[in-house]
């Protein structure tokens, strides 16, 4: 009796084991084809690894690329200023000139009106007096000075508030940089898994670059130029309502006493 | 009253701007920093500074925290401070406002604008 249950158990496992094969028969060609994926996908992670090794590699040369740009604009742009200072500074000259001529055709015509009280009645002469008059008179060419010297003045004035744009397009390539230093975090934290992993690790690239990002922001990331400036008038708005509120809580702290 | 104007921008384009429209405006008195430490630093060395000029982006200091600083200071709490800033959005104005500086400009602006609000603070204070 004993051993007819030992048999059975035995015809059982034997069974057991039959299955085993049986699923190992269907399950096989799936291992094969993950173990094919898997000889497939290394070189292809390998040739990622070493993209973003190459494309980290790169990071800090387009960093200090913006920081260039940055400091380039800057330098010209006080150029720029520089030439302006200069023009505003020569229109005062100008200005100065010209008003000097001003004084000098007045006093010239002063002396014109005392000489022809003097001559008296000779038609020659004082036709002579006022030819030299009128040739000397500027008031012509005093309304066409003025208007340029304003024109001057304004488009100087123009090209100042132009400027203010290297300010802004400054804070613009900081943010664009903080982006970079963002992606170079990224792509750190990346480089170091791979590191860890089974992928091969060029060890060139193993050292990781100190992150300098910043992190508190010295620049405006939605900082723009444009003509029309329309949070100043919100600004305008906001400052009326406050003082208004203001004025509203001082009279009722007033009237409260 | 005579103005000494202390003018705070990591920019050194925006300081020579802002120098510039003071000038025609008919100012000539001024002191620069570079940030909310340079600025602090020159009003303890200088008390003569009357009018507060600043940016709010900065490095070391912002110009924000400039303005609590100042207004935390019983002996230059009461300056009168414009903030001039590329930063135009309601919450950032309401909290430089809250932070009590005397009015705003938003970057680009004229120097009709600057000399505008200038006018404004005098008036007040």
């Amino acid at each position: 009796m004993k051993e007819q249950v030992e048999m059975q158990l035995l015809s059982s496992k034997l069974d057991d084991l039959k299955n085993v094969f049986k699923i190992g028969e269907k399950i096989i060609p799936g291992i094969q084809k993950l173990i094919d994926f898997m000889v497939e996908i290394v070189p292809l992670l390998n040739n990622i690894n070493t993209s973003i090794h190459e494309s980290y590699k790169k990071i800090p040369k387009a960093s200090d690329q913006i920081i260039d740009v940055t400091s380039a604009n800057e330098i010209a742009t006080t150029e720029i200023l520089d030439r302006v200072d200069e023009i505003s500074i020569e229109i005062e000259f100008s200005q100065k000139a010209y008003v000097e001529f001003a004084n000098r055709y007045a006093k010239i015509h002063n002396m014109i009106e005392q000489v022809k009280s003097v001559v008296g009645d000779n038609p020659t002469a004082l036709g002579l007096l006022k030819e030299i008059d009128d040739l000397n008179s500027t008031q012509e060419y005093r309304a066409i000075l003025e208007t340029s010297i304003s024109r001057i003045k304004s488009n100087l004035e123009k090209i100042t508030i132009t400027l203010q744009v290297q300010d802004i397009t400054a804070q613009q390539l900081s943010a664009v940089n903080h982006l970079i230093g963002s992606v170079q975090k990224k792509l750190s934290s990346l480089i170091l898994d791979l590191n860890e992993s089974e992928v091969n690790v060029n060890k060139e690239f193993g050292v990781l670059v100190e992150n300098h990002t910043p992190e508190i922001l010295h620049f405006d990331p939605e900082a723009s130029f444009t003509k029309t400036n329309n949070a100043q008038a919100l600004v305008d708005e906001l400052i009326n309502n406050k003082r208004s509120q203001n004025n509203t809580d001082r009279l009722l702290y007033k009237n409260g006493k | 009253m005579d103005l000494k104007f202390l003018i705070v921008d990591d920019s050194l384009t925006m300081r020579r701007i802002v120098t510039n429209s003071l000038k025609n405006l008919g100012y000539n008195d001024f002191v620069e920093a570079a940030d909310g430490r340079e600025a602090l630093d020159k009003l303890e060395a200088d008390k003569t500074i009357n009018f507060v000029i600043t940016d709010w982006n900065m490095p070391v200091l912002s110009g924000l925290d400039l303005v609590k600083a100042i207004r935390n200071d019983p002996y230059i709490s009461n300056l009168p401070i414009l903030m001039v800033t590329t930063r135009g959005v309601k919450e950032d104005i309401l909290q430089a406002l809250q932070a009590r500086v005397n009015n705003y400009v938003v970057k680009p602006f004229t120097p009709q604008v600057l000399s505008e609000k200038i006018d404004q603070i005098l008036e007040m204070v």
